[in-house]
């Protein structure tokens, strides 16, 4: 089973390398970054490392890298796909637990870093909360972390899923399309690496706001 | 008696219908939009020259002012102006996103 690792980086010059490095050493070779318009040395520095690199012209943000990507991993064969992100907050060993229980049958797995919120600051387990709620009363799938990067699909889920929303909603739309396509679906936890930098990375309120609209309108849209 | 406002707003109505026209007439807009821009500027032609219709309205939606239904119509006409920007704006967006994944894939780099 060739398992494929879809990294979307938006200005992440400073994890970026270490990120990719890190999969590599678990054995994760078959890596795909999307450059989405970063202005900073992303590109450079990732064109550098022996990786499958696509640009973006225009930052589209997190939605249209991640459809970028799975298109890319698609057209490679890729049997399982996973979603990494590139702040360095996930860890490369987690990735095991959902590709294994890929490989057990489920469509779509998503790795919750909510099913042991510890070290997770108590303002982000709210959000991530709402997240969750608003997730479900859209779209009527209930996760314990909706707004998770790291994820993995069969090749048959990722075919299956489509997504038309660009920015930060991509997440709830996901879970969105495990309803529509009645995939199947598990979560396993996984331990994120909370650091200062990793955390100034998440969403705002003004940017959840913001999400919250985009994400009714898709509802309502269709 | 027919006061400069009521004819600068008649031919402004006459001008943004006139402009209408020539949109659909270039296959800009489609007779649907044609025909809510036409409604529009007709009842603001009517409304302005014939200031009692509001009020028969207004009895009719038990509104007490015909003035306020104007206000009323034009808020919604606003609210729903606003809202198709929004989604065509949207559309906008989903297509730009397609273009720019296109060269990315052509342009990959392994």
């Amino acid at each position: 089973m060739k398992t494929y690792i879809v990294v979307p980086a938006y200005n992440e010059e400073r994890t970026i390398v270490s990120v990719i490095r890190g999969l590599k050493k678990e054995g994760y070779d078959n890596i795909i970054v999307i450059d989405d318009g970063s202005k900073d040395r992303t590109y450079k520095l990732v064109s550098k490392e022996n990786v499958i690199l696509l640009h973006h012209v225009f930052n589209r943000g997190l939605g249209a890298a991640l459809g970028t990507g799975m298109r890319a991993a698609i057209e490679e064969d890729a049997d399982i796909i996973v979603t990494f992100d590139a702040d360095g907050q996930h860890n490369p060993k987690d990735i095991r637990r959902l590709t294994e229980q890929i490989k057990k049958g489920n469509d779509v797995v998503i790795g919750s870093r909510l099913l042991d919120t510890k070290g997770m600051p108590w303002y982000r387990v709210v959000q991530n909360f709402i997240g969750n709620i608003v997730t479900y009363l859209l779209f009527g799938v209930w996760t314990t972390d909706s707004q998770s990067g790291l994820r993995a699909f069969s090749r048959n889920a990722a075919q299956k899923i489509r997504i038309k929303t660009n920015k930060m909603e991509v997440s709830s739309e996901i879970i969105g399309e495990i309803g529509r396509n009645k995939l199947k679906f598990k979560e396993v936890p996984i331990k994120p690496i909370y650091t200062k930098y990793s955390l100034s990375k998440g969403q705002s309120l003004l940017v959840g706001i913001k999400t919250f609209l985009k994400l009714v309108l898709r509802r309502i849209m269709g | 008696m027919i006061s400069i406002l009521q004819i600068v707003v008649v031919l402004f109505a006459l001008f943004a219908l006139s402009r209408a026209f020539l949109r659909f007439k270039d296959s800009k807009i489609t007779k649907k939009e044609l025909a809510l821009w036409a409604i529009v500027w007709i009842a603001a032609i009517i409304v302005i020259l014939i200031p009692g219709t509001t009020s028969i309205v207004a009895k009719m939606l038990g509104v007490t002012r015909g003035a306020d239904v104007v206000v009323y119509f034009s808020i919604i006409l606003l609210f729903y102006l606003v809202f198709r920007v929004y989604v065509k704006l949207e559309s906008i967006e989903q297509e730009i996103t397609k273009v720019v994944r296109e060269v990315a894939i052509k342009k990959k780099k392994k």
